[in-house]
């Protein structure tokens, strides 16, 4: 075995173990960077959509100058030059990879009864065509050289992604923990389909068709994600980002995503596989529910919420990861960094189950000072370990 | 909003001939999931 793959095994382990809720050797360090990697690396994102060689570097620089034990991702979650083929879409490259205010709407409130009842069709018919300049063109020769044009960039994309985890694998012994990735279909609803104000006022006036849409949509999202992460791999997970909980009162939450979002889990749950959900912001008012979710199943990660309070109500049942701030990694010093990282192993880490990590997903240049970040890091794999 | 005429846009066939035409798949399943896949991939 070569010392790369010894190490991969190492830290599949460990990263298995803690998000099983167990004690592993030492607390595994985990990476959240995103679009963080490009401005690091020295590149503007424009440049690596132009070049996949300084895209895969971003994310090894990352790799290679930081002590880490897992990584979210080896490359961004976003195949922009195959939406920029398509002349449209929620997300634009200005310097940030971000959604445009307003760019996500694309259905009216009216229309729930299309969309639930076929889902597929509605998508393809009315909503892409309000979302993509391509899509709304009459048929033609040119048209369809020019979507055929956009599924190359697609695919490519899917290969960058399935060879740097195959070259952070053999080249660096570095596990990528993303399996799969699950959208709740409320956040899709959000995301893609009704933005936020539409969202917000559909679960005010007819909750019970936003459930029943996000009853539609769930075999679908099930079905997607299954075809690219069919079995848990040991180390790995499935993304889960959630975006609208964190405005929902806990009555609402009930009613329009709590009933998918348990059937999805228990789904998964049963196949073996790690839901990796994204609380975002803050999940307090919603712990009662989280508590019903399968026991070790779930590894949540927490951006607001008091971390200790978290590992007191949510500890017993699922692995929670967070709490170094990126304000502070930016902003503060380099013994205020070590100092938060070594209280929250002293809190966090007793009887297993916690794993270290940002309490944001780093994108902007401004989410972390590279040497606050290499001396947590290299602290908490010091410092971490179990004995 | 604007409503599109799908027999004018006709994006079903330009999925269905960019899976068949251009990545030449035969397999009918293999065709019905790359539908499924590219239709979902519009949500961007």
């Amino acid at each position: 075995m070569t010392d790369f793959q010894t190490l991969y095994k190492e830290r599949t382990n460990r990263m298995e173990t803690a998000q099983r809720g167990g004690i592993p050797d030492r607390v595994p360090v985990y990476s959240l960077v995103d679009n963080w990697a490009f401005t690091y690396a020295g590149y503007s994102i424009e440049e690596i959509f132009a070049d996949d060689e300084k895209h895969y570097h971003a994310f090894e620089q990352v790799a290679q100058d930081f002590y880490w034990d897992s990584m979210f991702t080896s490359c961004t979650s976003r195949a922009m030059n195959y939406v920029h083929a398509l002349d449209g879409g929620s997300y634009q490259t200005k310097g940030l990879m971000q959604v445009e205010t307003g760019h996500a709407l694309s259905m009216e409130a009216d229309e729930y009864d299309e969309l639930i009842a076929d889902p597929y069709r509605f998508i393809r018919d009315v909503v892409a065509p309000r979302k993509y300049g391509l899509l709304r063109m009459p048929y033609s020769e040119e048209k369809q050289r020019k979507y055929n044009e956009a599924i190359d960039y697609y695919f490519r994309f899917r290969a960058l992604g399935a060879s740097s985890v195959a070259r952070f694998k053999d080249e660096h012994g570095m596990p990528i923990s993303r399996g799969g990735v699950f959208w709740h279909p409320l956040d899709l609803l959000l995301d893609y389909f009704r933005d936020f104000a539409g969202t917000m006022l559909d679960i005010k006036r007819n909750p019970n068709k936003v459930a029943e849409a996000c009853e539609a949509l769930l075999p679908i999202v099930i079905e997607l994600c299954e075809g690219a992460y069919p079995a848990h791999i040991d180390g790995k997970s499935i993304f889960n980002p959630m975006h609208s909980p964190q405005f929902l009162k806990p009555k609402d939450f009930e009613k329009v995503y709590w009933p998918t979002y348990k059937k999805a889990v228990e789904h998964f749950a049963a196949k073996g596989c790690v839901f990796q959900s994204y609380y975002e912001r803050n999940y307090s008012h919603l712990y009662d529910y989280l508590q019903d979710l399968p026991k070790h199943s779930v590894f949540g990660l927490f951006e607001d919420d008091d971390m200790r309070v978290v590992k007191r109500r949510l500890g017993g049942m699922m692995s929670i990861g967070g709490g170094m701030e990126t304000y502070t990694l930016n902003y503060g010093t380099k013994q205020q960094c070590i100092d938060m990282a070594k209280s929250l192993i002293d809190d966090l880490a007793p009887g297993g189950g916690y794993i270290f990590t940002t309490n944001r997903i780093p994108h902007a240049p401004n989410d972390a000072n590279p040497e606050n970040l290499k001396a947590v890091n290299e602290f908490v794999h010091e410092y971490g370990v179990y004995r | 909003m604007q409503r599109y005429d799908p027999m004018e846009t006709n994006n079903e066939a330009l999925i269905k001939n960019c899976i068949q035409d251009h990545l030449k798949i035969d397999d009918p399943a293999k065709q019905k999931a790359m539908e499924k896949l590219f239709i979902y991939n519009l949500l961007n």
